[in-house]
């Protein structure tokens, strides 16, 4: 009990203590630019694939930088992620296990209506919607990068959901 | 003597003319962008015209707003000039007078 | 016998038709943005413009004199920009609608022109048999008829774009040159002064909703564009109607303080500018973001836009889907932390609350998260460890979940939730001002306000007070338990296995612990598979977060799916130790929420 209530406390401090930050290294920007790249080049081979595949091409394709859910002890993000999607329309009936047997080197995995794939700390997936037949979904993502709320809203490549060419 | 003017009256409302000179300025901009793409071609062009004309009219009037902010400032640096030569206060208020945005 | 067949005609291709009414309502609603600078610069020329700082009477006068016309002017400008704007609205309207009929027409052209040659096919060469002739005969008639009908809707079709385009056209050779601006606009009376003058003076919702029903359609869009903080601010108006005025607001902000240079902004503009920024990237987030069913975009409502209210923390709430008709509508209250620039990670919990919700079957769910009372943030965080402000954020959630019945007629499902302090807000807002909710949800919550002693003070009724507590969240352990009394902390008695610096740290002292048994609500499972194996509060922000036992349940009650919810085993606090709860010792799961 003695090291919960410890533990406890130490928790609690850690609410107090958390917050304010310094200002934002160069680094960290150009971390966010080599993910948006390495995102980019794969949303780009993906949908390729996926053109080929589902005979059609991307439609409603658009960039943004996400915040990450894990949020800590405030509700203001800590990190950002970068990520691409897009949509395909497609006659094809079974278009996850078409895309599963394309892309067998991003080692695929299904769960209920998607298609999981990675590559490296990249990840993506393809997604159907039951009530919306003929699309698969794109949605390439990559890894957290720590980065305050208020320096994320002041950077010039902050984008959400503006239109990126996957051509 | 007293002053026949309100230096930091005039540099707050000399200020705000010029405030509005940007806010138009950003309504002209805001115009200009807006888009005939969703309009068939029997409206579009004219949707073009009219954004056109209206981005004229807003810059239009962002200038009259500047100069405006540029008229009242020098209307009172006139005045505090006249007032400078019976009254150092006049003197002093007179490096007040600037644009600041 | 002569039987007569009449192969049906080839029925007539369907134009194409390529214009986009969703982009067309958006150019709309950027003039309608710039007519209300328009408007703001009349109103600044009639005004504050007049105070010169001339005291040389010439000068003064000559001033003053000047400005009648920029004036006159300017208001002329907003009237003429505004007329412009409407019409383009309406005619983006028009042309959602167009294009809606066009598909039709275009399916039943496609499937009339096959059934067409097929007739012709059964024609050549004619049956011999006469029954068979006479089924052609009538499969021929009824084609031809439908060909009719589709030839009937394909001419009012194109008369209906015709008249589209005409009104909007007429409207804006109307107002193309500053001559024609002032001749017809100029000195002429703003519907939206009148409109604004018989406004209810109290806060009545429902009398508001009468007032606002009662004005010209023209009256809402002028007071839309002229008064966009009042209308977009005022409970009992509709959630559409508000949305388009604090659009007019957000955007206004966005352009015209973006235009200022940063390093010339005022420290209000740049508060201003922030809190229009955060809310901005809120509702870009919730138009980027799907339906899991349906893979459409989802609309974001901008419910309340006051940038400026508590002392620049701001007030803000955003809805995923439509407040106006949806049959199942929830609010979120945040708590700890929570200000305007907090609109994104709080906008990410609704469009989650919402895509569970239609990944277990909801079809009609509107999602709003609401901060729009002054919770403890940053340096205001002192006042966690009391009520007060609890109590004050009750009180407008009230308001606000009133002005959500008195806007809607019909019977629909409302679910307040609140999380962390915002469950102390929800239940002050149910105890203290019983506004009409459905359902109760407490997240995560460090207490249910003095007032409320057990769930039934709620009034709901006990079995309609949901409560989500993670065991290992470090907040969801601070509400009053037993002889742990945070009430007795605040006496001096400090005893208890929290003890008094954490309990006073984290907030404690905020009523019961609705997760414990004699509370008397629903528990229900909210465990994740991430949970630590100490008091955390890691496990206190995770309640909206996708796969998770909390979002599962809580899409099922936003739902109105009661059965559906996995109950959970409640907190016991015997007198002899510190509280127990059986959830600790459950193997948490991880529900599919998303299908993703």
């Amino acid at each position: 009990m003695t090291a919960r209530i410890l533990a406890a406390t130490a928790a609690a401090l850690t609410i107090m203590l958390a917050g304010g930050c310094g200002g934002v290294s160069d680094q960290t920007y150009t971390e966010l630019e080599h993910q948006r790249d390495d995102v980019l080049a794969w949303a780009r081979e993906l949908s390729a694939v996926a053109s080929t595949t589902l005979a059609t091409s991307p439609e409603d394709a658009t960039e943004a930088y996400d915040g990450v859910a894990q949020k800590g002890t405030s509700d203001n993000y800590k990190s950002y992620k970068y990520d691409v999607q897009a949509d395909f329309v497609t006659e094809h009936q079974e278009p996850l296990d078409a895309l599963h047997d394309e892309l067998e080197e991003f080692s695929p995995t299904f769960s209920s209506n998607s298609l999981r794939l990675s590559h490296g700390d990249l990840t993506a997936f393809f997604q159907i919607y039951p009530k919306g037949p003929g699309k698969v979904g794109m949605f390439v993502e990559g890894p957290a990068i720590e980065i305050d709320q208020e320096d994320m809203s002041d950077w010039d490549g902050f984008v959400v959901g503006e239109p990126v060419d996957l051509a | 003597m007293t002053l026949h003017v309100e230096p930091a009256k005039v540099r707050s409302t000399a200020a705000a003319w010029d405030t509005e000179n940007l806010h138009l300025t950003a309504a002209a901009k805001q115009i200009k962008a807006v888009g005939t793409g969703g309009f068939t071609p029997t409206v579009a062009s004219l949707v073009g015209r009219f954004v056109e004309a209206w981005e004229a009219i807003a810059t239009r009037s962002a200038s009259a707003s500047e100069s405006q902010a540029d008229g009242l400032r020098s209307t009172a640096i006139d005045i505090l000039q006249t007032d400078a030569k019976t009254d150092i206060n006049a003197s002093l208020a007179l490096s007040s007078i600037k644009e600041i945005r | 016998m002569t039987i007569t067949i009449s192969l049906p005609p080839t029925p007539n291709e369907t134009p194409e038709f390529d214009a986009d009414g969703e982009k067309v309502q958006d150019a709309g609603t950027t003039l309608r943005t710039s007519s209300s600078i328009f408007d703001d610069h009349g109103s600044f020329v009639g005004g504050k413009a007049k105070d010169s700082g001339l005291l040389d009477g010439q000068a003064a006068a000559a001033y003053v004199q000047a400005l009648s016309p920029i004036g006159r002017h300017a208001d002329a400008c907003s009237l003429a920009l505004r007329a412009a704007a409407n019409a383009v609205l309406g005619h983006g309207d028009e042309l959602v609608d167009l294009a809606k009929r066009h598909q039709q027409l275009r399916s039943d052209r496609e499937h009339l022109a096959r059934e067409a040659a097929a007739l012709a096919s059964r024609a050549n060469p004619l049956p011999t048999d006469e029954a068979e002739l006479q089924r052609l005969k009538a499969d021929c008639d009824r084609c031809t008829s439908q060909i009719e009908a589709y030839e009937s809707d394909l001419v009012r079709w194109t008369e209906d774009l015709k008249a589209s385009e005409d009104k909007v056209t007429a409207a804006l050779r109307g107002a193309m040159t500053e001559t024609q601006i002032d001749q017809t606009y100029a000195g002429v009376a703003d519907p939206a002064d009148a409109a604004r003058d018989s406004m209810p003076s109290g806060k009545d919702p429902k009398a508001v909703k009468a007032w606002w029903d009662g004005l010209t359609e023209e009256q809402r869009a002028a007071l839309i564009a002229a008064d966009p903080e009042i209308v977009g601010n005022t409970d009992g108006i509709p959630a559409a109607d508000r949305s388009a005025a604090n659009t007019v607001s957000l955007d206004r902000d966005l352009a015209e303080l973006g235009a200022i240079p940063e390093d010339q902004r005022t420290d209000d503009e740049q508060t201003r500018y922030d809190n229009a920024k955060a809310a901005d990237v809120a509702r870009d987030k919730i138009e980027r973001s799907k339906d899991p069913m349906t893979n459409e975009h989802y609309e974001a409502q901008v419910y309340i836009y006051d940038p400026m209210a508590f002392g620049g923390d701001g007030r803000v709430a955003m809805a995923v889907g439509d407040l106006d008709t949806a049959r199942n509508v929830s609010v979120s209250v945040p708590g700890l932390t929570t200000d305007m620039e907090s609109a994104q990670s709080n906008a990410e919990n609704v469009i989650n609350l919402h895509q569970a919700a239609s990944f277990e079957g909801g079809t009609s769910t509107a999602t709003m998260f609401w901060i729009g009372y002054d919770a403890p943030s940053g340096a205001d965080s002192a006042g966690v460890a009391t009520e007060g402000m609890a109590a004050a954020g009750g009180e407008r959630l009230a308001d606000t979940l009133d002005g959500l019945n008195a806007m809607r007629s019909d019977d629909f499902h409302l679910t307040a939730i609140g999380h962390s302090y915002g469950s102390t807000t929800v239940a002050h807002a149910m105890t203290d001002h019983h506004p009409g909710a459905d359902d109760v949800v407490l997240l995560g919550s460090p207490g249910a306000g003095d007032d409320a002693d057990s769930a039934d003070d709620l009034g709901v009724g006990s079995g309609h007070v949901f409560v989500g507590t993670n065991s290992e969240d470090l907040v969801g352990r601070l509400g009053q338990t037993g002889w742990v009394s945070p009430a007795a902390i605040g006496a001096g008695v400090l005893t208890g296995p929290l003890g008094g610096v954490v309990a006073q740290m984290a907030g404690a002292g905020l009523g019961h612990n609705p997760a414990e048994d004699d509370f008397g609500a629903v528990r229900f499972q909210a465990e994740s598979t991430s949970r630590g194996s100490i008091p955390n509060i890691d496990d206190h922000v995770k309640y909206y977060d996708h796969d998770t036992e909390s979002l599962a349940n809580m899409a099922h009650i936003v739902n109105g799916q009661y059965d559906d919810v996995v109950r959970a085993g409640q907190v016991h606090d015997p007198w002899y130790r510190g509280p127990v709860d059986p959830e600790s010792d459950r193997t948490p799961t991880s529900p599919d929420t998303d299908g993703s």
